[in-house]
């Protein structure tokens, strides 16, 4: 859909603007919950993409929310080192499963060479919901370090027209006919 | 002595058609070997660079290079100064740790400095062009200083002398007046390395000069200083005209407007001055452009257009242009930091108008020394609001009563600092070097 063309939200379309936050990791996550907040309130839609586990606890409400631990351990060959052979094997003896993932998983994930790539590799996770994501819908990213590079590159070859920023700009609102928030 | 023409290699990265304001050094140098019968190469960035990174390139400055000038382009490696995730490469906005990382690695081995990536493409290409045509002379001048790097490496591998021009010091911080790195830093040893070599090392003011022969007691011998200097054709045309008396003021700032700037002390000294009857109605308007790279140039119009009344920003203009829009105005604000390592290149345009001039900087830069003499000088003992205004009432009423032979004095002081006076002293000793 093109910008300009739609309101703040209706029930027939997608709220607009629709807002992703690119919050691989800690850093910045109050402010960028507090915008999608902000968007979500003045009529848009805002989606928080996470990798931590631990989605905000205080996520305002409307604001949808999309962690990629469980999909990043599907991607290529993680789908194998982080079941652990010894948990499958105590699940086919009927013994209790012991929660967490397996020791490879942890060894290679908290491993340097993967810190390095991991930024990629949680694009390859959220490549398998861009259902979620909504691409035709989504108007702008805000990102929060370099960690969020490749997502926004990405999403940005998708789709030409998204912008991106380390905030949501007051423009975005007013294409749409919306009222900025007010701020400090 | 030998009757060839010389040839110099001058490394200027900066050249026209880039805009800033180390480019008109650069072109002053180059004119200056042409027209000594020099043969005279430059090695310059390429065009697209500077669209990329300063948003636009300045055809109209391309137009006063001489005609004898050769320049080369040469594409610069960039790929490490782009910060829109949308034009990085695939591996650059995919993996930017790893290759943030890598490319640290490989700077460190190369060049202690962003621009590093810049000194294999400057030797290769100054390589090429000895092989055609014997350079006598390679001449780096300007930042970034791995162009200083390049030009030992082509020293060294030519067997030739090197020259280094530098507009700003590299291991000094001006602004602080302290080093500009931690002690074990790598660019002491690269700075060391370079001076210490160098046939000459130049630089553009006394204070500057004497902390080079400081740092560098054995070079000391071989330090220069050239100021930088005045082309007189593009301030040719300034109009001598004196406003009326019932007429508002019309203040204005001619140069880059940089980010270090006292912008915001200025405007609280305008908005005092402004409800003086000196400065009733009065206007001041802002010229240049905003920093040197895209993306410092919103931060800066929002300090220089924040609601102040009477202050304009006017944008950019050409070169050619320069008389006119000093013509428009009867008073110069010329806002510098305040570092007496510093002297402002826009010092003797300021002065080539003929008009009063407010300089909004404290009295230790050493552009109050160049204004010695200057007969409608108007400096601030520190930079304040109350300051600044004084010194706004005092050039706005010398505005109103400036006499001919006032306009034609100031003139007379712009033209003894013109680029090829300031200059001549220097070109005459690479010259002698070359002709033995």
């Amino acid at each position: 859909m093109p910008l300009g063309t739609g309101g703040g939200g209706s029930a027939a379309g997608p709220r607009r603007p629709r807002v992703l936050g690119v919050c691989i990791g800690p850093a910045r996550r109050a402010a960028v919950v507090r915008m999608l907040g902000e968007v979500v309130a003045a009529g848009g839609s805002a989606l928080l993409v996470t990798a931590d586990g631990a989605v905000a606890p205080d996520l305002p409400d409307g604001v949808e929310a999309l962690d990629l631990v469980a999909e990043e351990r599907q991607v290529g060959g993680h789908r194998v080192i982080s079941r652990s052979p010894v948990r499958l094997a105590r699940r086919l003896a009927g013994r209790p499963a012991v929660p967490g993932p397996s020791l490879a998983w942890r060894a290679w994930s908290r491993s340097r060479p993967y810190r390095a790539i991991r930024p990629w590799v949680l694009w390859r996770a959220l490549r398998r919901r861009l259902d979620v994501v909504d691409l035709d819908s989504l108007d702008h990213l805000v990102i929060v370090s370099v960690d969020s590079w490749p997502i926004t590159w990405q999403l940005c070859r998708l789709r030409a027209e998204l912008s991106y920023g380390w905030d949501v700009p007051d423009e975005l609102y007013q294409r749409v006919g919306l009222t900025p928030p007010a701020r400090d | 002595m030998s009757n060839a023409r010389p040839h110099v290699l001058l490394l200027g990265m900066q050249f026209p058609p880039a805009r800033g304001s180390g480019v008109y050094r650069i072109r002053s140098w180059a004119n200056h070997f042409a027209r000594r019968g020099f043969d005279v190469t430059v090695l310059a960035a390429d065009r697209d660079y500077w669209v990329e990174r300063a948003g636009v390139v300045d055809a109209g400055l391309e137009q006063t290079v001489d005609e004898w000038v050769r320049v080369i382009h040469i594409e610069v490696p960039r790929e490490h100064l782009r910060q829109n995730v949308r034009t990085m490469s695939w591996s650059h906005a995919n993996f930017p740790r790893a290759w943030i990382r890598s490319h640290d690695v490989a700077r460190r081995r190369i060049f202690p400095e962003i621009y590093a990536s810049i000194i294999p493409p400057f030797v290769a290409r100054g390589l090429a062009v000895h092989a055609r045509q014997r350079v006598d002379v390679v001449f780096a001048t300007g930042n970034p200083y791995a162009q200083y790097g390049a030009a030992y490496h082509l020293g060294r591998l030519l067997r030739r002398p090197y020259v280094v021009d530098y507009h700003d010091p590299w291991t000094l911080n001006p602004l602080t007046e302290d080093d500009a790195f931690p002690p074990d830093h790598p660019a002491f040893r690269w700075e060391r390395r370079i001076v210490e070599q160098a046939a000459l090392t130049v630089t553009v003011n006394e204070p500057l000069g004497e902390w080079y022969r400081k740092r560098y007691p054995v070079a000391a011998e071989r330090v220069r200083v050239v100021e930088n200097g005045l082309a007189e054709e593009v301030v040719a045309d300034v109009a001598f005209a004196p406003p009326a008396l019932d007429v508002p003021i019309r203040v204005g700032f001619v140069g880059t407007v940089r980010g270090d700037l006292p912008i915001e002390e200025f405007l609280d000294g305008w908005a005092l001055a402004r409800k003086e009857p000196e400065l009733h109605q009065a206007t001041m308007d802002f010229y240049g452009y905003l920093g040197f790279f895209t993306h410092t140039e919103a931060p800066i119009r929002a300090r220089v257009s924040s609601g102040v009344e009477g202050v304009q920003y006017r944008g950019p203009f050409p070169q050619t242009q320069l008389g006119q829009v000093y013509s428009q105005l009867d008073v110069l604000a010329m806002l510098l930091p305040s570092s007496r390592y510093m002297t402002a290149g826009k010092a003797y345009d300021y002065m080539a108008a003929g008009r009063p001039v407010v300089g909004v900087h404290e009295p230790r830069n050493h552009t109050t020394e160049v204004f010695a003499g200057y007969p409608l000088f108007f400096g601030v003992p520190q930079v304040d609001a109350g300051a600044v205004r004084d010194a706004l009432v005092a050039a706005a009423r010398a505005a109103r009563v400036e006499t001919r032979e006032q306009f034609e004095a100031c003139r007379a002081k712009a033209m003894q600092h013109t680029w090829d006076l300031a200059m001549g002293p220097v070109g005459a000793e690479v010259e002698a070097m070359i002709r033995g």
